[in-house]
């Protein structure tokens, strides 16, 4: 024998499912007059959208512990870049110990698409993204960003140090 | 009992009123159809809802990646903008068309076809970003002192001493 469970009539009923909404609504309207902090609303300029660690922002050029900046210039990141926006220029060093180093790293705002292979790619921790959304800007703006705002703009508060060191990298002969 | 807004919001939604047309597609469509919702609510703003037919918009809004056929739309649209006509270019695809750029149909950047008046960077932006690029064009769009004067001087005619 067979159950077959069918709807019951009073699910086929109009009335019970807009008072359900009905409610919804109410509930909605009630919180947002009288208990604000239940309002779904992030009022934009004054309060933050809070990101995770994991972020793809703008892009963080480190730095060495002394300042100098840590990029190779082995153009890896620029290979892999799925939007070819990266352009490096490469050039000698004054300093015997760093072999290699850019005087030029500019990447095309217009061009990123901010997917992260560039972070992957980089064999040193040199380039990471950040936790800043793109900022946008009227027409006119130059949006090809060189070395000085990837690595020293000012949200970065003087630069910030990579992960690996210079001592860790030649004993280990990278 | 709370105030629903406070003053600052008060006095921009006071100075001007766009009215938009979205013209987005795409993954940048979710993002910035976001802006419409009550989480970055956008008529705290002053931005009203978005028009019936673009003759009452002032305001374009580009998204999404464009194709030759696709940009005579474009321009139709556009051209039946009235008052003070913007544009927002939305997205890598429509700034660029980087993503792709490697494919056979030919992909045309947006500020070849139209005069972009503010750019996003993302791909998708934020929808802060775009709330920001809202309000860079409501700057942008403040008029000078001197445009007063000229309006005011072409209202009272010709020969006049």
């Amino acid at each position: 024998m067979s159950v077959v469970q069918r709807p019951s009539p009073l699910s086929k009923w109009y009335l019970p499912g807009i008072f359900a909404g009905l409610m919804i609504t109410m509930k909605n309207l009630i919180v947002n007059l009288f208990y604000r902090k239940g309002m779904s609303t992030l009022n934009y300029p004054e309060e933050k959208y809070e990101y995770s660690n994991r972020f793809k922002g703008t892009h963080v050029l480190t730095v060495k512990k002394d300042g100098s900046i840590r990029c190779t210039a082995c153009m890896l990141c620029a290979t892999n870049c799925p939007a070819q926006c990266i352009t490096i220029i490469a050039s000698e060093h004054n300093d015997p110990s760093v072999e290699k180093f850019p005087i030029a790293y500019e990447i095309d705002m217009l061009r990123c698409v901010f997917c992260g292979f560039c972070e992957e790619a980089c064999p040193v921790d040199a380039i990471r993204m950040g936790p800043e959304w793109q900022i946008p800007g009227i027409s006119g703006t130059n949006f090809v960003k060189g070395i000085d705002y990837l690595a020293h703009r000012p949200a970065l508060k003087g630069g910030i140090v990579s992960v690996l060191d210079e001592d860790e990298r030649h004993r280990a002969g990278i | 009992m709370a105030l629903f807004f406070s003053i600052k919001n008060l006095k921009e939604v006071g100075e001007r009123v766009q009215v938009p047309w979205l013209m987005v597609k795409g993954c940048c469509k979710i993002e910035v159809e976001n802006i419409r919702t009550a989480t970055y609510d956008w008529t705290r703003l002053g931005v009203e809802d978005i028009a019936q037919h673009p003759s009452e918009a002032d305001v374009m809004i580009v998204g999404g990646w464009v194709t030759s056929s696709y940009a005579d739309e474009l321009k139709n649209v556009y051209s039946q903008l009235s008052g003070m006509r913007s544009v927002i270019a939305v997205g890598a695809c429509a700034l660029s068309g980087a993503p792709y750029a490697a494919s056979g149909e030919t992909i045309i950047k947006v500020s070849d076809i139209l005069p972009v008046d503010v750019f996003v960077p993302g791909c998708p932006p934020r929808p802060e970003a775009v709330l920001e690029a809202i309000q860079a064009l409501r700057l942008k769009q403040k008029p000078q002192k001197d445009q007063k004067k000229v309006i005011y001087e072409a209202l009272k005619g010709p020969n006049r001493n």
